[in-house]
């Protein structure tokens, strides 16, 4: 069976970042209230206490309340509000 | 800021989306470069808003996006500009009034419109205005024809004393600074060969001659006009026969010990005024040269003072405008004669005498002794009496030129 392809792996051997190989997703975390996401395909699904982003192979979710979106451009999305969770699925 | 200053000039809306899943619209927004921001959710019992901000321009780029989606956004907020010149389109007068304040204010920041003349002790900034204006700079100057170089030039040329000019032009304002010097003035260096003579009769306390042959010597007593320090200088040879007269510019610092006299009088006689609590206001504004007096009262008074209080009108503290507004106040009043006590006339004279003896010092003159008194005769208060002083009391003199060259001709007759 041919083994799957995968550019995390290349990009970890190689030793170069995976966000610029692979499109891996970057999410920075400032403080409890504001979290900025590169890389990532589209909203799922957003309201004020939860915010569904889909990503390359899997969706974040944010949970919180207040959430806003402070502006999202074709690679990033800026997101403010009270943060509960992060969680992957 | 820059951004921001950016966004208004373009215009941007705020929109408001009544949907249950508008995220399908935010994607394709996204998709197609259009740039959302400030994206929050409202949700109520009945009802589930998203408000979000956009560019004008990618406004009437979303009708694709909204017949796909079946989303209905709706403006509920125009801000920037496009929206402000939409809304005052119809008000003529108004963007008249803009532009034609834009324009004033413009040209209005092209002149000088307030000279300020720091410093001065001597020269009061009347005396340097007046200067100013016979060189043609005054309130309404083009400022760019001011040099502050210029006129740093022609103040320091017009006034040798004084030592220290700065123009500096701020806004609307030139202001000038100056420093006033009591140091002598050069024009002495281009003197003419000159003898020292005497300006009053006295006795020499010292003498130090740096150039030129001295006639006198401390202690010798010396009359008014007397040549103290002789410009000609003899040239003598080898053997101390005198082979020449140089003629130069006598130097040399001679302290004099000179007697004066001194004499004040006071009347016991004075007048004062005294005011009987009527006034009157007056109000005028001046534009440019033009005087337009808002209201100007009738001066019904036999006796009185006329106080005038100008306020010029700035935007900025350097930004001055052609504007002025003068308060007149008039005020009345009695003249009430008066007669000084002897103590009043003591303290009076007393007060004269210092300032005459400040006077003295800043002269580079030295009080040595005085017998000043005060009496009372025909209605006058009199300080009467003699000084001495120990002051340099010499000035140049120009050598008359058949003074050396005649003594020339006798030499060669000798030699004949």
């Amino acid at each position: 069976m041919a083994k799957k392809f995968n550019a995390e792996d290349i990009s970890n051997k190689i030793g170069i970042p995976s966000n610029i190989l692979a499109g891996s997703q970057m999410i920075y975390a400032i403080g409890r209230g504001e979290i900025c996401i590169e890389n990532y395909k589209g909203i799922i699904e957003y309201n004020q206490n939860i915010i569904k982003i889909q990503a390359k192979n899997y969706r974040i979710i944010i949970e919180g309340k207040r959430l806003n979106i402070l502006y999202f451009t074709d690679d990033e999305m800026y997101i403010t509000g009270l943060i509960e969770t992060i969680s992957y699925k | 800021m820059f951004i921001k200053i950016v966004k208004w000039l373009r215009g941007c809306v705020l929109l408001v989306v009544k949907n249950k899943n508008p995220e399908r619209f935010f994607n394709l927004c996204r998709k197609r470069n259009i740039n959302l921001w400030n994206i929050t959710h409202k949700e109520s019992l009945d009802s589930s808003e998203y408000y979000f901000f956009m560019k004008l321009k990618d406004y009437w780029e979303i009708r694709p996006i909204v017949n796909k989606t079946k989303v209905r956004p709706k403006i509920i907020k125009r801000i920037g500009l496009p929206f402000l010149i939409h809304n005052n389109r119809k008000r003529y007068g108004y963007v008249c009034g803009v532009i034609i304040s834009i324009l004033l204010i413009y040209l209005l920041s092209l002149s000088i419109w307030d000279i300020s003349v720091l410093g001065g002790y001597k020269y009061t900034p009347n005396i340097i205005l007046n200067h100013l204006e016979e060189n043609n700079i005054k309130p309404g100057t083009k400022i760019k024809k001011l040099n502050g170089f210029e006129i740093e030039r022609n103040i320091r040329n017009t006034y040798k004393d004084i030592g220290w000019v700065s123009a500096e032009i701020k806004g609307t304002r030139l202001i000038i600074r100056i420093k006033e010097t009591t140091m002598p003035s050069v024009a002495k260096e281009d003197l003419e060969p000159s003898h020292i003579i005497a300006q009053k009769d006295g006795e020499v306390l010292s003498i130090i001659t740096k150039a030129g042959t001295p006639n006198v010597k401390a202690g010798d007593i010396i009359k008014k006009g007397d040549i103290l320090v002789s410009g000609l200088v003899n040239v003598y040879s080898d053997f101390e026969e005198i082979i020449n007269i140089k003629p130069l510019v006598a130097d040399s610092d001679i302290r004099i010990k000179t007697d004066n006299k001194y004499k004040d009088t006071l009347n016991i006689k004075y007048r004062q005024k005294e005011y009987t609590g009527k006034s009157k206001l007056g109000i005028s504004i001046n534009i440019l040269k033009l005087k337009i007096n808002i209201y100007n009262p009738r001066i019904s008074y036999d006796k009185y003072d006329i106080i005038v209080n100008e306020k010029k009108f700035k935007i900025t503290n350097s930004f001055y405008l052609p504007i002025t507004i003068n308060t007149t106040k008039i005020n009345e009043y009695n003249d009430l004669y008066k007669s000084y006590t002897k103590e009043e006339a003591n303290i009076i004279l007393n007060n004269n005498l210092t300032r005459f003896k400040e006077k003295l010092e800043n002269e580079d003159k030295v009080l040595i002794n005085n017998n000043i008194v005060i009496r009372y005769k025909n209605n006058e208060y009199i300080a009467e009496g003699t000084y001495i002083l120990d002051e340099p009391a010499w000035s140049y003199k120009v050598i008359n030129k058949n003074e050396w060259r005649l003594e020339e001709v006798d030499d060669n007759r000798e030699v004949n």
